[in-house]
């Protein structure tokens, strides 16, 4: 017996009658696997056309990483091993018993060739031993999770208390049935499968004989064979469906800038604006509501939903993926979902940033804004105040056009003109020109900009580019104006865009291409940091300050833009950087973006006002920021708590300016 | 789970004195009934005969009627019958809860709390 090459007992114990019914089933649950993968299909193409069979290796690559590899899963401790070592443990006894097979219905038939023998087959053996294992220990985690510890973003209801069962009796089974095999024929490999080995010897301690051995052992198999065809068969009805929409999704992802909404095309013509049914949406859109797994990790990220308001983004995909399948009836607006949900939304991102499935909420959120606002123009509080100033004065507080400049008064900054080439048009935007605390921001980086003899100019011309309208579902303003302040831009020449706010900075260098207007975009602070990187200015006298950064939402998460910001602080001697505990792509929004600086939501807790308690238990003296609209909300949000004395709020280029001789 | 049989005493009585209190629905004495009739019956889905084996699919049966009762029937009638302490009527609700996860929300309001 010790001389013999191990090799797998195919169908040990198991007489022809069971087998042929295996294949028989088997056949039966791939036709109900295909139907309703076919249905799924049917209806995702029900939706409007959109191209997304671009840049195939790039998605090949996502699904690799985040499907195969998860590691957007894992970005996560507790959730994140227990699903990856679920799926870990899925995907190698799936492709283990594709190898069978292969070994058995192919390779042998056809071959005559024997794939599972010698080395192969014990390597085969102790990997899928080990990963049904881990298999185990992940459905553990998850039960203790979903059901003992309950996180509120997930759902502890029978559905999943089913899925699990379901996979914990065929992993169980599975072990069971290779107990009794190796028990009764004390293979001298056995213990390559230690698992099923321990098992099986604990069968023989209780006093089962081969007889009982062979009987468990055919019992189990039918039962085990059984229930895992019908896994097979429910994939497309159940729980299961997201394992293949989830990858799908990944596949199909957004690629290119986060932060470009797609424009509404021939707006003049369109018919309908926005989105208010179910057909309206596009098939990847269909998709993405079929990929969603109601992990939750979006509502736990999202600061709408932390700050008490109407809005969960988990939320809001489950029902339109219920309403898709006809479980929740429509319309989708006031019905399925209130307007006071997708207006609580400041477009952050941090729901997308999470998204394991690579759903694209925000987006989604702003299509159903669009028709709120074009179509019913039901804008809320005093966003459509706002959005009218932008129309007619160019700037959401209605100032004069012509005060724009008030903030350049007495520091001689150099206007463009047609016929001068510079290096950088500086983008002041309207926070920076109108707002008096921000106008310090502008003065700041003319002062860095002058010391460092960089050649620049501001246009006195220069309107608001209705960003804020964009997010609010104004595409119609936004269109107007954008295209407007692109002719403006034609006029002159310049090699670069500079500016400091992220939103501006958003929204020209990601969305303007849109409408031809294609230039290479930089923030204040990625210029600073080349510039004292260069030598060109030197910040030399000391601010003994502990300082946090706290990360814009449109610089950090939208555009990626992490470490200048960080470098530029660090840069001015005597002061301190400390992180907060959400900060960088995890940053928490301050609350100001989506049109939130424009008007009023309701909501339990301010998102600027948990922001600053963050900030203040993190013992700093000064928050810089690369934003002025967070500026604004963290000002705001200190003396609400009453913390003016204790806590500064500062832009990176304000540090630097002060630092300068 | 500990918390379950140590409470085993109080939870039989609770059950035995709502069982005939006039509040409690038609539909959850009908579950009563067949619950208790599960539990004595050695012949159900696995035969009690089989050592340890053979008592879960009775233990998670027991678990959905103290979930129903405990969490879904009102709780004041519910406090009205139960002789401990309500920290532990509390957790015995959860560890019920937990263990009865299989069966749908819907289903158990419809039994244990029709309106």
């Amino acid at each position: 017996m010790t001389a013999s090459i191990p090799f797998r007992d195919t169908f040990w114990n198991v007489p022809g009658w069971a087998q042929i019914a295996l294949y028989v089933g088997g056949a039966v649950a791939i036709a109900f696997l295909v139907y309703g993968l076919w249905q799924r299909v049917t209806l995702w193409r029900q939706g409007l056309p959109e191209d997304r069979l671009d840049r195939i290796p790039e998605r090949l690559g996502l699904v690799a990483a985040h499907a195969l590899g998860q590691v957007r899963t894992l970005s996560q401790a507790y959730p994140g091993v227990m699903h990856a070592i679920m799926f870990w443990g899925f995907l190698a006894l799936f492709m283990g018993t594709v190898l069978a097979t292969i070994d058995w219905d192919i390779a042998l038939p056809l071959f005559g060739y024997k794939l599972l023998k010698g080395h192969f087959y014990l390597f085969y053996e102790t990997v899928l031993d080990l990963f049904g294992l881990f298999f185990v220990v992940g459905l553990g985690m998850a039960v203790w999770r979903r059901f003992v510890s309950r996180p509120a973003r997930i759902e502890p209801s029978a559905r999943f208390a089913w899925a699990l069962t379901l996979l914990f009796v065929i992993n169980v089974t599975g072990f069971v049935m290779e107990a009794c095999r190796l028990a009764v024929v004390e293979p001298w490999w056995a213990p390559w499968s230690p698992v099923g080995w321990a098992l099986g010897r604990a069968f023989v301690g209780l006093g089962l004989g081969p007889g009982a051995l062979r009987g468990l052992h055919i019992a189990t198999w039918v039962f085990h064979a059984a229930i895992a065809l019908v896994f097979i068969a429910i994939i497309p009805y159940s729980y299961f469906v997201h394992l293949i929409t989830t990858p799908l999704n990944i596949f199909f992802a957004k690629l290119g800038p986060r932060g470009a909404i797609r424009e509404i095309k021939n707006i003049e013509e369109a018919e309908s604006l926005g989105v208010s049914k179910l057909e309206e949406f596009s098939w990847k859109r269909r998709l993405d509501f079929d990929a969603c797994v109601e992990c939750g990790r979006c509502q736990a990220a999202c600061p709408a939903y932390m700050s008490g308001s109407a809005l969960s983004p988990k939320q809001i995909i489950v029902k339109l993926k219920r309403h898709m399948h006809g479980e929740l009836p429509g319309p989708i607006h006031g019905e399925l979902i209130k307007a006071d949900e997708l207006w609580a939304c400041t477009t952050c991102m941090a729901c997308v940033q999470e998204c394991p499935a690579f759903i694209d909420i925000v987006d989604t959120i702003v299509d159903l804004r669009r028709y709120l606002t074009l179509s019913e123009g039901a804008l809320p509080s005093t966003a459509p105040q706002s959005l009218q100033n932008i129309q007619r004065a160019g700037n959401p507080w209605g100032l004069p056009a012509g005060e724009r400049l008030a903030w350049a008064q007495g520091l001689d900054v150099p206007l463009m003109q047609a016929d001068r080439e510079v290096e950088y048009l500086y983008w002041v935007g309207c926070s920076a020109s109108y707002d008096r605390r921000n106008q310090a921001i502008a003065r700041a980086v003319v002062k860095i900009l002058k010391a460092a003899g960089v050649s620049f100019g501001v246009m006195s011309e220069e309107r608001c580019h209705a960003e804020v309208g964009r997010r609010l579902g104004e595409e119609y303003l936004y269109q107007t104006v954008a295209q407007e302040n692109i002719e403006t831009i034609k006029q002159y020449r310049f090699r670069k865009v500079i500016t400091h706010c992220p939103h501006c900075f958003n929204t020209i260098k990601n969305e303007f291409p849109q409408f031809g207007g294609t230039y290479e975009v930089l923030h204040h602070s990625q210029v600073i940091q080349t510039l004292i990187a260069e030598g060109r200015i030197t910040p030399t006298k000391p601010l003994d300050a502990t300082i946090a950064f706290h990360d814009s939402c449109y610089l950090g998460r939208y555009n990626d833009i992490l470490d200048a910001p960080r470098a530029v602080a660090k840069a001015v001697p005597g002061i301190r950087l400390v992180e907060l505990p959400r900060s960088r792509e995890r940053g928490l929004c301050c609350g100001g973006g989506g049109g939130h600086m424009w008007m009023e939501v309701k909501a339990q807790k301010r998102v600027n006002l948990i922001r600053v308690e963050e900030v203040l238990d993190a013992k700093v003296n000064v928050v810089a920021t690369g934003c002025p609209f967070c500026l604004a909300m963290i000002d705001l949000g200190r003396k609400v708590k009453g913390a003016e004395e204790t806590l500064a709020v500062k832009d990176v280029s304000e540090l630097v300016a002060e630092s300068l001789p | 789970m500990r918390a379950l049989l140590r409470a085993l005493p109080a939870i039989i009585r609770t059950v035995r004195g709502l069982a005939v209190d006039p509040v409690l629905p038609k539909a959850t004495k009908i579950a009563l009934a067949a619950a208790v009739l599960y539990l004595v019956s050695p012949v159900d889905l696995v035969p009690d005969f089989i050592p340890v084996l053979g008592y879960l699919d009775d233990l998670i049966i027991a678990a959905i009627i103290v979930d129903g009762i405990l969490n879904f029937v009102d709780r004041g009638v519910v406090l009205k019958y139960w002789p401990g302490s309500p920290e532990l009527l509390e957790r015995v609700a959860r560890s019920a809860r937990v263990l009865a996860a299989w069966v749908p929300k819907r289903l158990k309001i419809r039994i244990f709390s029709p309106r």
